[in-house]
């Protein structure tokens, strides 16, 4: 009795401190975001005053159009990767290609390269094309190296529709683009948008890429915030609003497509 | 409406060769089933008629056009799953007007075609909910409303009953031969069951291996197979198979019992290698009778018993058909007589002699 009562202590003990390692940091950021430079560095703590809403609004009202510069990029690069990449997935599970195998393996070994190799010359590519600073240089970035993982993902979802279902709409008259828009996009849903799920945070988090390649005005969040640590001093109280502000879509997203998600996981175990 | 034919069909998967030269006509509005044991190639066919296979070798013409190479979607054909294949994100309603619609015909006319069909097959109620809210048996119904709807050339039938229950499928089997009745469409059924190809089929096609073993109606199959492949796999129970030779103008079976067999020449009979007796000509008697035997197993259907009897000469057992004048128990003595006029008498080959 007494022995597993410490036990769970011990064990409830440890679990508060692992979270603690974890959570605090994001608390004390998230803090910033209502105390101001001065008030964060002192001790003891000084305790945000969650209803003063004083420095978010600057924030925004000063910083605004890089906000809008990641949603312009990740959303963009979101539905254009998706708009390739389902047909591409749909081509390359019903259409026996040569070498599809090839193309599977390499689609897989793109992602298993490391973003900083290809810097250099995207922006080499991209200068040379006068795209440099432009948001439009980030969208195609994004949408490039998202391409391949979000095809190999949507390729296991479009392989779960039943034959049978593309079989009834070809006898019925469909052509091979209204299967796909009619039939199949509608029942691999989920999978799509866990597809998107993932390429959508992908892009909103990126910031490699977005250092080479965006300049002065088309910054995009992640970016911005780099830029908070100066050679002077450090703005933290502008981090923690811009952090709190980067951390919501990704929150939002997993929180709206946890069903999907899950979903979309166990769709087609279980025979109908 | 269309008559169909198949001219030298082959299909191979790489090096195996699947179908093997198939010929065949099909009428105008006749309702013809592809019968065979799993393997047959039957649903290969099918779905070469259908536009779903490539066919190897051949052509096939529906209603005159040459549709070998033709995609499924330019040959005016509709075809029934076995597994329905419904549209789960849309409603019967949706399902069934689903190609109408891609074929460009206003909402009017769909929402009118759509009415039509679920009346037909009773399902104007079902209309509004989805497959997963339907029963295998509705949503058989909704598959047929869809392929009925396109008022097609033909209709193709791929084991449309297998998912559901033996009762369900006793009255979908008469459904549809109403249906049949009603549209006079041509249909292409396949079946592994030979009793739905016999209660359903105007014609017949027995396949075996990828070749045609036998077309032709239910009847005639019965009574007049072609070969002991055809002979063994129409009808309920199987036909009794009995080795045999000949001598002196006498039939021996298992060499060793004579049968005397007044319909052939001399000369014929020298080529027999099997007795073909079915379970329905073979009377029972526990007084008197050709052979004598031992009742071995019974198996009970109510209206009719099925005994297997081991008759003295013989090694196998014989299966025998009675309707119950007497009821026998297992270790009965009993007596067989054989019908001989209904009998077949088979070479090495396997083709029917008499």
């Amino acid at each position: 009795m007494r022995d597993s009562k410490s036990k769970t202590t011990i064990l409830y003990g440890l679990t508060l401190v692992i979270t603690a390692f974890s959570v605090l940091p994001i608390l004390w950021i998230a803090a910033g975001a209502f105390k101001s430079d001065i008030d964060m560095m002192t001790l003891p703590p000084v305790s945000p005053d969650l209803t003063d809403w004083s420095l978010i609004i600057e924030f925004v009202a000063e910083y605004y159009p890089f906000i809008f510069n990641s949603l312009f990029v990740t959303i963009g690069s979101t539905i254009f990767c998706l708009l390739l990449a389902v047909p591409m997935a749909f081509g390359l599970v019903n259409f026996k290609l040569r070498g599809e195998n090839l193309i599977a393996d390499w689609i897989l070994s793109t992602r298993m390269m490391p973003p900083i190799a290809a810097a250099i010359p995207l922006f080499i590519i991209f200068n040379g094309l006068g795209m440099v600073n432009s948001r439009t240089a980030l969208l195609i970035a994004y949408t490039g190296f998202n391409l391949p993982f979000a095809i190999w993902v949507t390729m296991t979802f479009i392989r779960k529709v039943p034959k049978e279902l593309i079989e009834a709409a070809r006898v019925e008259g469909a052509t091979w683009f209204e299967t796909l828009l009619y039939i199949v996009v509608p029942v691999s849903l989920s999978g799509i948008a866990t597809t998107a799920t993932f390429v959508f945070i992908f892009a909103w988090n990126e910031f490699l890429l977005a250092l080479f390649l965006s300049g002065q005005e088309t910054r995009t969040l992640p970016v911005v915030i780099s830029s908070f640590v100066g050679t002077g001093r450090i703005y933290w109280s502008n981090i923690g609003i811009a952090t709190l502000i980067q951390s919501i879509p990704p929150i939002i997203f997993a929180f709206a497509m946890q069903r999907h998600i899950v979903s979309g996981m166990t769709m087609g175990a279980v025979k109908d | 409406m269309a008559k169909i034919t198949l001219d030298g069909v082959e299909k191979a998967f790489g090096s195996i060769s699947v179908i093997k030269g198939i010929d065949l006509e099909v009428e105008d509005g006749e309702f013809i089933v592809f019968v065979g044991p799993s393997g047959c190639g039957k649903s290969t066919l099918l779905r070469m008629i259908c536009g779903l296979e490539e066919v190897t070798k051949g052509t096939i013409t529906v209603d005159a056009t040459d549709v070998t190479d033709l995609p499924p979607s330019d040959r005016q054909l509709a075809m029934v799953f076995q597994s329905y294949a419904l549209y789960p994100h849309m409603t019967a309603r949706k399902n069934i007007g689903f190609g109408l619609r891609i074929a460009g015909f206003d909402k009017a006319t769909v929402h009118k075609k759509v009415l039509e069909a679920a009346r037909m097959l009773e399902i104007e109620d079902l209309l509004d909910r989805r497959p997963r809210d339907l029963s295998g048996g509705q949503r058989q119904r909704v598959a047929i409303g869809r392929a009925i709807v396109r008022s097609p050339k033909a209709f193709l039938f791929d084991e449309p009953l297998s998912n559901l229950d033996a009762a369900l499928r006793v009255q979908m089997r008469k459904e549809l031969m109403n249906l049949h009745e009603t549209i006079k469409t041509t249909m292409i059924y396949v079946t592994h069951d030979q009793v739905e190809a016999m209660t359903m089929a105007d014609r017949i096609v027995v396949l075996r291996d990828g070749e045609i073993m036998q077309v032709d109606g239910p009847t005639d199959l019965y009574r007049k197979p072609k070969n002991i492949f055809v002979a063994g796999f129409i009808g309920s129970p199987t036909m009794n198979f009995i080795p045999v030779s000949s001598s002196k103008g006498s039939l021996l079976l298992n060499n060793t019992m004579p049968l005397p067999y007044k319909h052939l020449s001399s000369a014929k009979l020298q080529q027999a290698a099997k007795l073909g007796i079915r379970p329905e000509h073979l009377e029972i008697s526990p007084k008197s009778g050709l052979w004598k035997g031992v009742v071995k197993m019974i198996e009970e259907h109510g209206s009719e018993e099925f005994y297997q009897v081991k008759v003295e000469g013989l090694t196998q057992l014989l299966e025998v058909r009675s309707s119950g004048t007497d009821l026998l128990r297992k270790g009965d003595n009993v007596w067989l007589s054989p019908q001989v006029t209904k009998s077949f008498i088979f070479d090495e080959q396997g083709n029917t002699i008499y």
